[in-house]
């Protein structure tokens, strides 16, 4: 029975739908900090954290004892926090007239110990309520109690709930947690990216199909009882099996798109790289081995099935919907008994009583038992309401509490009302009394320049560092050294290019995830040598290679396993010398320089001829076994002419060699199969090669665009350093995470090195002065690496350095390693040193080091974690604050943007970018364990692409709790990003208008924007509540006056 | 009169199915330190008057072999049983008549009953520990049921630790007196009886799993509660190292 | 002249959010259309505001228009299979008949 072409494709339209919210998973080679809510980003902030916390089962703010802890540290506005409360009592219909509302909101906020003070629950009202206020016991009849189970039940097991997870609940049977394992082996055994010596076969025929044939024949699967291969058998198609499996559990058509997204959204992780994966149109991996959401839901169905099958056979459990409605129509009290039970929920007095009962499954021993326990629960819950709001009150002294004890049974319901409500909007609440201080911290620290004139002083160097808020520190240290200037950029330097690393397959895109590049750099060797591999490379490369045989480990192991033990006491004993020695023994990479220049045809047309000629040899020595100097030069020319078509008729080697026609047709079709000798391969290849480069209209393009979008038109200093950020850590999944977010997780140096390359070309600098921008001859552009992990700021390209900047180069040299030092003293007090590091640089320098090569080190760096504000602007606005590491600086000059274009750039760019690490951070903080990965601890790497914890789970999202947390408690502080744009009013308005996307995000809340005037006074405009408002002590006018004007209740 | 003295003997220091009747009167006690009195003192009873009815002797040497198997099978039945107990009350019941059933291997293989004696005390009075800890529970939550609420450990760390050390003495984990009681006493069985014996460690920490998994894992999502004052837990931590120090020094209970 | 071989068949105008091409094009070649065309760039009004139709960051912002002739045995499972994506996204479909000439090219 197959299915109608209708059905199949309504299932696979409501897999799409179901699928929309789930975030996307990149792999993690090429981390990307993304919105865990991506899918969500159409709706207001609020409203879509609410969302996400019901279908990922995951808290959207900090639990209240965590606010209160940042409340006492002085993180918190109380005024934002009082107009909030008086906000919400305004517009909620509930009033109370004998009680003061406000004070009690108050109460509960700052002073309630309990992380709920309303918790809900089945048996709740007024009138319970006022009986346990009053001591008087309440009785249930036996109709009083029927009537309360049944909306009881109905809240628990609703129709789009998948089926095995009503069993779960009635019956204790862990079909859930199984079915979550057996889906993770199937996934891990499809998807695998090379990490298991043995693969899973026949993946090319996707997903769905390569697991029904092992399906069908797994014998671990028969051993729990799993008989799928009848099943297999009756549907052919992944949506037919999942529409079928649908009819057979009887679930109505109008709730196939609830238990869709119910069953997709439980493993959002799995489900989340399979996204990723349909739509990323260039992954190896996803074009080899296809595999879909509809391919995952069938599985996931068919076993799903399969268990709850077995689970009848053994357990006489229901396994279809109208049975599990049968045995709640039936059977009511058994069915609520047994929720309480197996859902936890039960009080731990009764549980033994229940177990015993249920397990014995007398019908009327069940009833008496529910219909004794059904009073004792609802005294318990109202016992417990009513000593909440007694302490409460008592709290807030005894007027409340006699209050309290007055109020009558109705006001009691409205009561229990507004405080519930209130605690479902509070965490919002207090995010935005948070953010509240902050922007009153930023209007604090901000410097409005004293006066507008430029200073014409030539600095002795310019760096441009990357807004990421690692370079904050080492910045502002740069500064105090000396006569530096700094400027922040995005990290790719504006720059989108495809690189092609030497020795790499395949070319990686260094720019922001939401764009793709257009022109491509290869990486070429200066000393070209011919094939010949490190001995030690090649020796190590064989050992791993043991690694992954199997017999081989119980052979070698005595042979030679002590060698795997030295690099085991090496690196865990004394990291930095093992790995300084390590570094000598392999060798490096050899002087290499970029390809940027874009080829002319002729170019391109004589490099393909070469690399031809190359394979023609390389062929030749294969098969017919010709060694290179036995064949001429011309005899190549002419081999290559045949396989193009471009000559007919024997070859002479052929004929020098006697070979038979067969053979040497044979030898032709060779080279242009397996070679790629031929006419097609050629011009696909001209194609490609075109794309390396970039004209000279171009390279002025993007010049002009960085040098415009900081501000840096005029006042060159002798150097320039376009400073790219990378990191380096030891034995971490997450490495990629901690490289620069500009660059799509990678590392920026190539195109630091471009842009350097480009600015200091003559014919660019000439072209420039066109535009109005001219550059000094002696200056020049420099490419550096800083290492966010060590501080340590490398400079490259000095060999292309003119003789005369030599001279000045020792003085850059110390003033960076200086920087480099003093900023590491800053960073190792963050993570744990002791006070005799902290003081003496050098130390904090060395332990930076060891922090970057230690693989035991779960914490090597703190990323960017503490992440709070994005500031776009004129560096003089922040110079010399110590923003400690939480700002992204990007520098900005409005005056040089009179159409606002740099400004969009900026907005679409970067801001995006920071928005997405932000909201990553945020979302990561507030459940480490649902939207962060949990302890890096027990993570294991996933077919290297993705961790999961302990040997088999969900693929983990998010960022791991060691980056989140300190000492247990949140290290970074979850607020959304505070974005000051330092541009008229007027004309940031009209920037963001005409951006929707940005527009969109700024509206909804996803990112706290704030514009500084500087044609008006410099004052601070917050953009709250959809509208603009004048932050009271922002302006000149305010800073210069001296007596600190308050910042009043309502002034707003 | 030597037969119904050693059925009552069998009653006191239980093996099935006269263990039926022990187990009742342990969960008819009101909990707490009745238990743990209880706990010690029957068994105890129960070896008095195996000595005092001079029951040894009468004895024919082929019910040693058959009454030994039925010891084994006795504690492999309890073991199997505490599998599934979700309460900590009735966990500890079921494992200390697994271990007391063992008991009756030793006295049938010949030790003295100063040794089986010690025995006895090595599995009861972890048990006993475990009563009052199980009442104590009882006092924090209104039951001691565990599986209902992850993560124990968070609100109630003194607490939770005791229980965790006192179910590892209860287990027989080497160090403490029930580990070197059972390899004093079995090393003098032949070879045969080991494979027999051997599934009773495996079941016995495969409940302690279970047992653990509830109170150290998960997170806590009710009402925070009082701790085990600290000199209880002192107390508790004391009386441990005590008898495993009696154990490693008094030494001489057997022969 | 000799007279035109017209045969009937009817035409799905599909419009709906730039970001969802992938999906719709997918859907539709399941189904087994043999060819679609797509008009980009259109600006229109529906219940959920105001299209510019200008293409501003990339494509996701902007309306599409997916024509494609099918024979009549396939609109009716067509039109069940995007019902569940438009009771969650703007958008419609259009069905109207039309005639061909070369029916060759629309049928297999």
């Amino acid at each position: 029975m197959t299915l109608s072409l209708g059905d199949r494709l309504k299932v696979r339209s409501m897999v799409y739908v179901a699928s929309e919210p789930i975030p996307r998973f990149w792999p993690m080679r090429t981390f990307i900090h993304h919105n865990p809510l991506y899918g969500l980003e159409d709706r207001p902030f609020d409203e879509a954290v609410e969302q996400g916390s019901h279908l990922f089962h995951a808290r959207g703010y900090l639990r209240r004892s965590q606010y209160q802890a940042y409340r006492a540290m002085g993180k918190v506005d109380d005024g934002e926090l009082r107009r909030r409360i008086r906000g919400f009592l305004n517009g909620h219909a509930q009033k109370i007239p004998e009680l003061d509302l406000e004070a009690w909101l108050w109460q509960i906020v700052t002073n309630s110990q309990s992380e709920r003070v309303v918790e809900g629950g089945d048996w709740m009202c007024g009138a319970a309520l006022w009986a346990s206020l009053h001591g008087e016991r309440l009785s249930v009849s036996d109709e009083e109690l029927d009537a309360r189970l049944a909306p009881i039940i109905s809240d628990r097991f609703s129709p789009e709930t998948p089926v095995y997870r009503d069993v779960d609940l009635l019956f204790g049977t862990q079909i859930g947690a199984t079915l979550d394992d057996l889906l993770s082996k199937s996934c891990l055994d499809f998807f695998d990216e090379g990490q298991s010596a043995w693969q899973a076969p026949g993946r090319e025929a996707g997903f769905f199909a390569a697991w029904k044939e092992i399906a069908r024949r797994n014998v671990r699967f028969r051993l729990r009882g799993l008989h799928l291969r009848e099943l297999l058998a009756q549907e052919e198609t992944a949506e037919g099996m999942v529409a079928h499996i649908l009819r057979l559990l009887d679930v109505p058509e109008s709730v196939w798109q609830g238990y869709i997204t119910q069953e997709l959204t439980r493993m959002h992780g799995w489900a989340g790289f399979i996204r990723y994966r349909t739509s990323a149109k260039h992954y190896y991996w996803a074009q080899r081995y296809p595999g879909d959401l509809v391919d995952f839901l069938a599985v996931r169905m068919v076993l799903g099935f399969a268990l709850l099958e077995e689970s009848r056979r053994h357990h006489q459990t229901p396994a279809s919907r109208t049975e599990v409605l049968t045995l709640l129509r039936e059977h009511p009290r058994a069915a609520y008994l047994r929720s309480e039970l197996y859902g936890g929920a039960i009080l731990p007095g009764w549980a033994q009583r229940a177990e015993d009962v249920l397990v014995r499954g007398r019908p009327k021993r069940i009833a008496e038992l529910t219909a004794a326990y059904g009073p004792a629960k609802l005294q318990w819950e109202n016992e417990r309401q009513g000593k909440r709001l007694r302490v409460l009150a008592r709290g807030m002294g005894r007027d409340a509490e006699a209050a309290l004890m007055g109020l009558s049974t109705a006001e009691l319901d409205d009561l229990l009302r507004v405080l519930s409500d209130w605690e479902r909007s509070e965490g919002y609440v207090w995010l935005q009394a948070m953010e509240a201080h902050y922007i009153n911290e930023l209007v604090a620290k901000i410097q409005i320049p004293v006066t507008e004139q430029h200073s014409t002083k030539r600095p002795f160097a310019q760096a441009l560092f990357c807004i990421d808020v690692r370079s904050e520190p080492m910045r502002r240290r740069l500064e105090e050294l000396g006569d530096y200037q700094t400027y922040g950029i995005a990290g790719f330097f504006g720059v989108p290019l495809g690189y092609l690393e030497y020795g790499k397959g395949s070319e990686t895109h260094l720019c922001p995830a939401i764009q793709t590049p257009k022109n491509l750099v290869l990486e070429i060797p200066a000393t070209l040598e011919l094939e010949e591999e490190p001995l030690y490379g090649a020796l190590e490369h064989v050992l791993h290679e043991l690694k992954g045989s199997v017999l081989s480990p119980f052979v070698a192991v005595e042979a030679i396993g002590l060698l795997f033990s030295l690099g085991l006491v090496g690196k865990t004993v004394a990291p930095l010398s093992y790995h300084r020695w390590h570094g000598r023994l392999h060798g490096g990479k050899g002087v290499t320089r970029l390809l940027l220049d874009k080829l002319s045809p002729e170019q391109a047309d004589s490099i393909i001829r070469a690399v031809q000629r190359a394979m023609i040899r390389r062929a030749l020595a294969k098969e017919p076994s010709v060694p290179r100097d036995q064949v001429t030069d011309d005899e190549v020319r002419e081999l290559r002419e045949i396989a193009l078509g471009h000559q007919h008729g024997r070859s002479a080697l052929a004929e020098r060699r006697n070979m038979t026609p067969a053979a040497e047709a044979q030898f032709i079709e060779k080279l242009r199969r397996i070679y790629l000798v031929d006419r097609a391969q050629t011009s696909l290849q001209m194609e490609r090669l075109g794309r390396i480069g970039f004209s000279v209209e171009e390279q002025v393009r993007y010049v002009l665009q960085a040098l415009l979008s900081i501000g840096l038109d005029r006042n060159f200093s002798r150097f320039v350093l376009l400073v790219a950020h990378e990191s380096r850590t030891e034995n971490n999944p997450y490495e990629s995470a901690l490289d620069c977010g500009a660059c799509g997780g990678g590392k920026g140096l190539p195109n630091a090195q471009s842009l350097a390359h480009m600015a200091n070309k003559p014919e660019v600098r000439r072209k420039l002065r066109d535009h109005g921008i001219v550059i000094p001859d002696d200056t020049w552009f420099m490419p550096a690496v800083h290492n966010t992990t060590t501080d340590a700021i490398e400079l490259h390209d000095l060999d292309l350095l003119p003789a005369r900047h030599l001279l000045y180069l020792e003085r850059l040299r110390d003033g960076l390693s200086a920087a480099t030092r003093h900023s590491a003293a800053e960073r190792m007090r963050k993570l744990g040193a002791g006070p005799r590091v902290v003081e003496d640089p050098y130390a904090a320098a060395v332990m930076a080091r060891r922090q970057a090569h230690d693989w035991s080190q779960v914490r090597p760096e703190w990323g960017l974690s503490g992440n709070a504000y994005a500031l776009v602007g004129r560096r003089i606005l922040t110079e010399g604050v110590n923003w400690q590491g939480r700002a992204f600086l990007q520098s900005y000059d409005y005056r040089l943007d009179p159409k606002g274009r740099l400004l969009e750039n900026i907005l679409t760019g970067p801001l995006v970018v920071g928005e997405w690490i932000n909201l990553e951070h945020y979302f990561s903080v507030v459940d480490t364990d649902n939207y962060g990965s949990g302890s890096k601890v027990y993570h294991n790497v996933a077919g290297r692409f993705a961790v999961m914890t302990g040997n088999q789970s969900d693929v983990r999202t998010g960022l791991p709790t060691q980056t989140m947390l300190k000492d247990g408690k949140p290290y970074h502080e979850p607020i959304r990003l505070i974005a000051m744009v330092e541009a008229p009013l007027a004309f940031a308005q009209k920037t963001v208008s005409r951006i929707g996307k940005v527009k969109a995000l700024i509206v909804g809340g996803w990112v706290r924007l704030v514009v500084l005037d500087p044609e008006d006074d410099y004052r601070m405009h917050v953009f709250s509540d959809g509208d603009f408002y004048v932050h009271p002590q922002s302006g000149r006018a305010a800073k210069l006056s001296s007596e600190p004007r308050p910042l009043l209740e309502g002034s707003v | 009169m030597v037969w119904s003295l050693g059925l009552l003997a069998a009653i006191l220091l239980p093996l099935f199915p006269l263990s039926w009747a022990f187990n009742r009167l342990l969960t008819s006690l009101p909990g707490g330190w009745s238990q743990a009195l209880a706990v010690i003192v029957l068994p105890q009873a129960g070896l008095e008057l195996l000595r005092f009815s001079h029951i040894a002797h009468h004895v024919p040497p082929s019910w040693r072999l058959y009454g030994g198997l039925w010891a084994v099978f006795s504690s492999l039945l309890y073991a199997f049983r505490a599998i599934t107990a979700r309460e900590v009350g009735i966990w500890t019941r079921l494992l200390v008549s697994s271990g007391l059933a063992l008991a009756w291997l030793a006295w049938l293989s010949g030790a003295p009953l100063a040794t089986v004696q010690v025995f006895a005390l090595a599995f009861c009075v972890p048990a006993a520990l475990l009563f009052l800890l199980t009442a104590a529970l009882t006092r924090r939550m209104g039951g001691a049921y565990l599986g209902l609420q992850g993560g124990l450990v968070v609100a109630l760390p003194r607490l939770s630790a005791s229980l965790v050390v006192t179910a590892l003495a209860l287990l027989g984990t080497p160090l403490f007196p029930a580990f070197f009681v059972l390899w004093r006493s079995f090393g003098q069985l032949p070879l045969a009886w080991v494979p027999l014996l051997m599934p009773l460690p495996l079941l016995w920490g495969w409940a302690t799993g279970r047992f653990f998994q509830d109170l150290l894992y998960g997170d806590f999502r009710g009402e925070p509660m009082t701790d085990l004052g600290r000199m209880t837990s002192a107390l508790i931590g004391l009386v441990l190292f005590a008898s495993l120090f009696l154990n490693l020094f008094g030494g001489g209970f057997g022969a | 002249m000799k007279s035109l071989n017209l045969s009937p068949l009817k035409k799905l105008e599909i419009i709906t959010e730039g970001g969802h091409k992938e999906f719709v094009t997918d859907l539709l070649d399941r189904a087994g259309v043999t060819g679609y065309t797509i008009v980009g760039n259109l600006s229109g009004k529906g219940s959920h505001g105001v299209y510019s139709g200008h293409v501003m960051f990339n494509e996701d912002d902007v309306l599409i228009m997916v024509i494609v002739a099918v024979p009549e045995e396939l609109v009716a499972p067509i039109l069940a299979g995007f019902a569940p994506f438009f009771e969650k996204h703007t958008g419609v479909v259009f069905v109207s008949d039309i005639q061909v000439s070369r029916l060759v090219k629309f049928k297999d």
